[in-house]
């Protein structure tokens, strides 16, 4: 029944601008770090096959401008996202007080159906820079502000190096289909009880 | 060129570019200054919050503007933070929008500062007016408009896209905003920007997009998820490397998009966007008015001053009103409060901040007025270059349509010729055949004739048969006579041997001599008769063989 529909996962990058999300991406589809990357303008996207526990996935990753203008036109293409991550920047606390702004606003616009339980994930990027010694988010600090948001996972990462970049990404994997057992279990059944009613339908035409 | 089109000389107001750069540093005199009143007041003082936060934006883009572009050293970096921040003063309601520093380093690749300065306010405040001001909703508008437009000139696609979930707002999205920069391939993005200068309006991001589904749809109908046919959209965008192409198709084949129409459309479109955005700005608002206390402590935690909200947000209010900005910014005024109650707390430096904002509304205003006599200018411009345009075109086509003409023409008269001689040959073949006719009727009778004439030699030749045996009969008859004669004659010749004995022998000799000599002489007459008939004969079966040869 799983295999019937290839499985899409739809993954949302939000987070300030310059904290690193299209590198993110780009480590992760592509394994590659470029010093030159553009700002992003509106939003870009990515595929990737994944496999995770024997299954076979596509990822479809949206990532997304930072400037906080840009959230207005997020509406069109939040919606549907099985898992949402967050970005920001070690060395900027500014990045890290936004977090909340991103989260709410993320939450208002797709409106899932259980935003208690909506799967998040929070990546610390650039723990890279200047050996770490530019720091200015605790590690303390930022899984502090994930447990009391519902124990959001929380992987510290460097896009430029690509530490924890793959890790971070299976777990999103593995959150985004939190949702799906769900699905799962309810769309069988609307095959099962279709199919049945038809087989009695012909059988009472016979 | 694009000078001209934006029409730079028309819009430059001398020394006002230096004065809007001078004023950063007037204020952050000014800052000092207030820093020295303030302090006694509240603490870390932030005169004018909004360019500081464009600043910071500005920094961070300012590396990621055509990264790796060889204009963009360390000067040219400088220059394009200038021009920004200039811009950000100059119209303080769009402030600094990523992508515009996509634009100000393109303008600044083809020509001086100032003048970059002012196609940039000639771009953003003018053709892109409302596009990417905080709350963006001209941008937004023209995705809807966009997506009806779609629908209408490519509904298979549009089906197509509806059963994947795709929305193709997504990728024009970006498209539209960073007008094409980092989308296309550079060529492509500076003829998509000549038109748009020239035209002085968006219509040819519409074509552009327009034209690239056109190249594209048959492709994208054929994607089997979401996925597939985003990244294929995006890769087929991104190397869409004939220019010309894409040029001509967006220019001619939807030349049918015009602006005015756009203009409607957007008209439509407008108010469900403006409804969609206060929807959000409430729900937002009861968001936070469900996470209650918790969130608002939270957003005021560092700003120990946060006392008096209510009237915070009237000055936000104020300010909306002097900027023309909406709802949302309510918001925005609400994370920097904090900035703006201590600029409430300053009575005298708020009236001199709304002598200012005077000034500078009569100011945008007089702008406004100019922008509009240039926009008229070149409408009308436009409007010429367009008949003219179109009279070129027109002239092209028929030029075409004539020499197809003239080809044909030519064939057709290589045709008739054609048919000509076959028609003469047609003639001949007919003449020929009547001839051969002729000539077989005339066999036809010759044969008859001869047939007739056969016939008539026949007859004779019976006739002769008959002759023929009747002669024999008479031969016969006169062989038998000549015997009764040779036997009469003997019987005389007894007689007279009987009757007259003398010289029997004599006589004998003689009369033996007589008959012997007359014997043959009759035979010799009668054959030479039978002969001369069979001459006869011959010569006359002879022509009827030959005629019948």
């Amino acid at each position: 029944m799983a295999s019937r529909r290839r499985t899409l996962l739809k993954v949302i990058i939000l987070g300030d601008s310059g904290v690193g999300k299209t590198s993110l991406m780009n480590q992760y589809v592509n394994k590659k770090f470029s010093n030159q990357y553009k700002a992003t303008i509106g939003a870009d996207f990515l595929t990737k096959e994944v496999q995770f526990e024997d299954r076979l996935f596509t990822l479809q990753i949206w990532d997304t401008a930072g400037q906080e203008r840009f959230q207005s036109l997020g509406v069109a293409f939040y919606r549907g996202a099985d898992c949402c991550v967050l970005v920001y920047d070690v060395n900027s606390m500014k990045s890290f007080d936004n977090l909340n702004n991103w989260r709410e606003e993320f939450l208002i616009q797709a409106s899932p159906s259980d935003p208690d339980n909506f799967p998040f994930v929070l990546l610390g990027n650039k723990v890279d820079v200047d050996g770490g010694n530019s720091r200015v988010v605790s590690e303390k600090k930022a899984k502090a502000w994930c447990a009391s948001k519902g124990n959001i996972p929380y992987f510290e990462t460097s896009a430029k190096d690509g530490i924890n970049v793959e890790e971070a990404f299976q777990c999103i994997v593995k959150n985004a289909l939190k949702n799906e057992p769900e699905e799962e279990l309810y769309m069988p059944d609307t095959v099962d009880v279709v199919g049945g009613n038809r087989g009695q339908g012909s059988s009472g035409c016979c | 060129m694009w000078q001209a089109f934006v029409g730079v000389g028309a819009r430059k107001i001398t020394g006002y570019y230096n004065k809007l750069l001078d004023e950063r540093t007037d204020v952050l005199d000014e800052k000092d200054l207030k820093d020295q009143v303030v302090n006694e007041q509240k603490s870390s003082p932030k005169k004018d919050p909004k360019p500081e936060k464009w600043k910071g934006q500005i920094e961070k883009d300012l590396p990621r503007t055509f990264p790796g572009h060889p204009a963009l050293d360390e000067d040219g970096r400088n220059a394009l933070r200038r021009l920004l921040t200039a811009y950000a003063r100059h119209n303080p309601s769009v402030g600094y929008c990523q992508a515009m520093n996509f634009f100000a380093g393109l303008f600044l690749l083809f020509m001086p500062e100032e003048n970059a300065f002012w196609a940039l306010v000639g771009v953003i405040d003018e053709y892109f007016e409302g596009y990417y001001t905080e709350e963006m909703i001209e941008s937004q508008v023209d995705q809807l408009v966009l997506e009806d437009v779609v629908r209408e000139r490519f509904p298979k696609l549009a089906k197509h896209t509806d059963i994947l979930g795709v929305q193709v707002t997504w990728v024009t999205g970006p498209w539209f905003l960073s007008i094409f920069i980092n989308m296309l391939p550079w060529e492509s993005v500076l003829r998509v920007w000549d038109v748009i200068l020239f035209e002085g309006n968006r219509t040819m991001l519409f074509r552009t997009t327009l034209a690239l589904l056109d190249l594209y749809g048959p492709a994208l109908v054929t994607t089997k998820d979401a996925g597939d046919a985003i990244t294929l959209l995006q890769s087929l965008a991104g190397s869409t490397f004939d220019s010309s192409q894409l040029v001509l198709t967006a220019c001619m084949g939807f030349q049918s998009v015009k602006e005015m129409g756009l203009r409607e459309l957007r008209e439509k479109h407008r108010p469900e966007i403006i409804a969609a955005m206060e929807e959000r700005s409430k729900d937002r608002k009861s968001w936070k008015d469900k996470k209650g206390l918790a969130t608002k402590l939270y957003s005021f935690k560092h700003d120990p001053s946060s006392v008096c909200p209510q009237v915070d947000s009237k000055e936000g209010a104020d300010g909306l009103q002097v900027n023309g900005d909406s709802g949302s910014t309510t918001l925005g005024s609400y994370l920097t409060g904090s900035a703006l109650e201590n600029e409430l707390d300053e009575g005298i430096d708020l009236q001199d901040q709304v002598k200012w904002l005077k000034v500078e509304l009569c100011k945008l205003l007089e702008e406004k007025r100019s922008a509009e006599l240039r926009a008229e200018e070149l409408e009308t411009a436009l409007m010429e270059m367009v008949t003219q345009d179109n009279r070129r075109t027109l002239s092209a086509m028929v030029e075409k349509l004539e020499a197809e003409v003239s080809e044909f023409r030519e064939t057709f008269e290589d045709k008739q010729e054609q048919e000509k001689a076959m028609l003469e040959i047609l003639l001949r073949m007919e003449q020929e055949q009547k001839v051969t006719e002729d000539a077989r009727i005339a066999a036809e009778r010759d044969a008859a004739e001869q047939k007739y004439a056969a016939h008539l030699i026949q007859e004779k030749y019976e006739a002769v048969l008959i002759a023929l045996s009747q002669m024999e009969k008479r031969a016969v008859m006169a062989e038998t006579m000549l015997e009764a004669t040779k036997q009469y004659q003997a019987g005389q010749v007894k007689a007279i041997q009987t009757f007259a004995p003398k010289s029997p022998h004599a006589d004998l000799g003689k009369i033996n001599q007589e008959p012997n000599q007359d014997t043959p002489n009759k035979k010799v007459g009668l054959l030479s008769r039978g002969l001369g008939w069979l001459e006869k004969s011959k010569g006359k079966s002879n022509p009827t063989e030959t005629n019948e040869g």
